[in-house]
């Protein structure tokens, strides 16, 4: 247990430093306004309550999902690079905690603000549905849950950029990875399509590049089971526990990949 | 309580980042107890040493150790305490909660971390200050709470980078102080600074590190010792060519001469021998011998004094 102290004063720390972050809390304001907003686009569109608390839950559900990326995505890609730069990490890294309970101390900080981001947005998207006449269904506590193992996903890959890249070019390329985590599939049916229609050493070449990406990008289709839930569709609990246990897996490499380059670093 | 054996360690600069290897096989040892002070001009390493001693970047080749435990493991570190050069802190944070969140980094139990943080910002003189963010502190109170940082989990030997820097005087002197009150603790410390005038008054030990590598290790006494002693014959009376002329044959060089008082100045104990006896059967009077000893600045730059600077600066 000695190892976990100075990794979970390092999360405390990353907590309190993050939750203090006002780009958060705008983040946090602006989701809780799109979910007020959907209110009133339900009410514009004219259709009856049913088809009303649809888009109440679709516009929240999605607002949740992109804001919380987002949020993920510009506290991750800072938090190891910040420290180095400000060389704050030197009075910790001379105490008896590794590089690799340093990594791990400071994403399980950022997780748990956004843990607490998540339900401060859910909170505030279920008084909006509760309010707009709507029961909660155990399918949007759901979706909900997945949408903040999404996102821990998110920030699994934004604290490696964190370690190997500058800020800027950390964000763009976990931006990239976000997006293209949504559509891991396409990729890769695109490929075997190509090959299939196709042939030459080039489209040989797209195909692997496209299963590599297919293989490598975490799939984050896996997590979106929004508009299951949006709609009154039955979410199957053997999916959930499967895209808890990917999540699980897919974090524990990206923070061992991180702790492998930033082991690697001379400071 | 340090040791350091063939110790070769670097850093990646520049944009291309290429490899620089500042330490070519440094070795030396701290005793327990001592207070040593760590010189060496700009770029000859200091600060690559020191983060490899408390386990921030790992060598490249060699071993050190840190009470006998491999620099780099959690027993090295629990023994060590470390500030940096020109301290950098959590911004947002007080300087009660630094010193807590030190601490449990540091494996201090919880019921003990409030209680020392408070003896420590007492020591320091932070006490009224201990409530603020650290982003208003003066360097001053930044190098004072980076010591008690540094001091937090009771450690045994205290590693500072530069603790004097940038420091006025009364900064200086205050901290000079605290440094010097660690050793009646039974602590060691190691510091490096530019601040020779410091060095010489706190440290009684010493290494130098020139070209990669140690030139001196040992007390500061001995480093001081190895200096050019220069021996100050103040005569009086009136003065012959003849005399002069013997003056210059025993020192190397002539008197040097206002009214009726006159100065040599030799570089050795046996010229002054000589100069008293030649001022003596000139009919000189020997009004007062003075050994004048160089400042540690100035053994420093006579030692390892092509025209650079004094020991500083982080490599």
């Amino acid at each position: 247990m000695s190892w976990l102290g100075p990794v979970l004063a390092v999360a405390g720390l990353a907590f309190r430093e993050s939750a203090r972050n006002r780009v958060l809390h705008a983040l946090v304001g602006a989701t809780l306004l799109m979910t007020g907003a959907s209110v009133v686009f339900g009410w514009v569109s004219g259709d009856e309550q049913a088809r009303q608390l649809k888009i109440v839950a679709d516009l929240s559900l999605s607002a949740i999902a992109l804001l919380g990326t987002i949020a993920s995505i510009f506290l991750g890609t800072n938090l190891v690079y910040q420290e180095v730069e400000r060389r704050t990490v030197y009075t910790v890294l001379a105490r008896p905690i590794d590089r690799g309970g340093f990594i791990v101390g400071k994403y399980l900080g950022l997780a748990g603000v956004m843990a607490v981001a998540v339900a401060a947005m859910s909170a505030g998207f279920l008084l909006v549905y509760g309010l707009a006449g709507g029961r909660p269904s155990v399918g949007l506590l759901v979706a909900l849950a997945l949408t903040y193992v999404e996102l821990a996903v998110v920030i699994g890959v934004a604290v490696f950029f964190s370690v190997a890249a500058h800020p800027i070019e950390g964000a763009v390329f976990a931006f990239v990875v976000a997006l293209a985590g949504h559509v891991t599939a396409d990729l890769q049916r695109l490929g075997a399509d190509l090959a299939r229609d196709a042939s030459g050493v080039g489209v040989v070449v797209l195909e692997k590049v496209l299963y590599g990406a297919y293989v490598l990008l975490p799939n984050l289709e896996n997590f979106n089971v929004r508009p299951h839930a949006a709609h009154g569709v039955a979410i199957d609990p053997a999916h959930a526990g499967l895209a808890l246990v990917y999540a699980v897996v897919y974090v524990a490499i990206l923070l061992g990949l991180a702790t492998v380059v930033f082991r690697r670093k001379v400071l | 309580m340090i040791r350091v054996e063939e110790l070769r360690a670097g850093y990646r600069a520049g944009f291309r980042r290429a490899w620089r290897e500042v330490l070519q096989g440094v070795s030396f040892h701290v005793p327990r107890g001592a207070i040593a002070g760590y010189l060496g001009v700009n770029g000859a390493g200091k600060t690559t040493t020191i983060k490899v001693l408390v386990g921030v970047n790992a060598p490249t080749g060699g071993r050190a150790s840190i009470a006998g435990h491999p620099v780099g493991t959690p027993a090295a570190q629990r023994a060590l305490g470390y500030a940096q050069e020109a301290p950098f802190f959590y911004e947002g944070l007080t300087a009660r909660e630094l010193l807590g969140f030190y601490a449990r980094l540091s494996g201090v139990p919880r019921p003990e971390r409030a209680p020392r943080a408070e003896a420590l910002l007492e020591e320091v003189q932070l006490s009224d200050a201990g409530d603020r963010p650290v982003r208003g502190f003066s360097k001053g109170m930044r190098q004072r709470l980076a010591l008690a940082q540094a001091l937090v989990h009771d450690p045994e030997l205290l590693v500072l980078d530069e603790p004097l820097d940038g420091l006025d005087s009364m900064g200086r002197l205050h901290l000079r102080e605290l440094i010097a009150r660690q050793r009646d603790r039974g602590r060691t410390v190691f510091f490096s600074s530019h601040v020779l005038s410091d060095v010489e008054a706190v440290c009684d030990h010493l290494v130098v590190l020139d070209g990669a590598k140690v030139a001196y290790e040992g007390p500061t006494a001995g480093f001081m010792a190895q200096g050019d002693l220069t021996i100050e014959v103040r005569l009086a009376g009136a003065l012959t060519a003849d005399a002069t002329a013997a003056l210059a044959a025993a020192a190397g060089d002539p008197p040097a001469t206002s009214g009726e008082v006159h100065v040599v100045r030799c570089a050795t104990q046996a010229q002054a021998d000589a100069v008293v006896d030649a001022a003596r059967a000139a009919g000189l009077q020997v009004v007062a011998l003075t050994p004048a000893r160089h400042s540690l600045e100035e053994r420093f730059l006579e030692a390892f004094g092509r025209p650079r600077q004094a020991a500083g600066g982080a490599a």
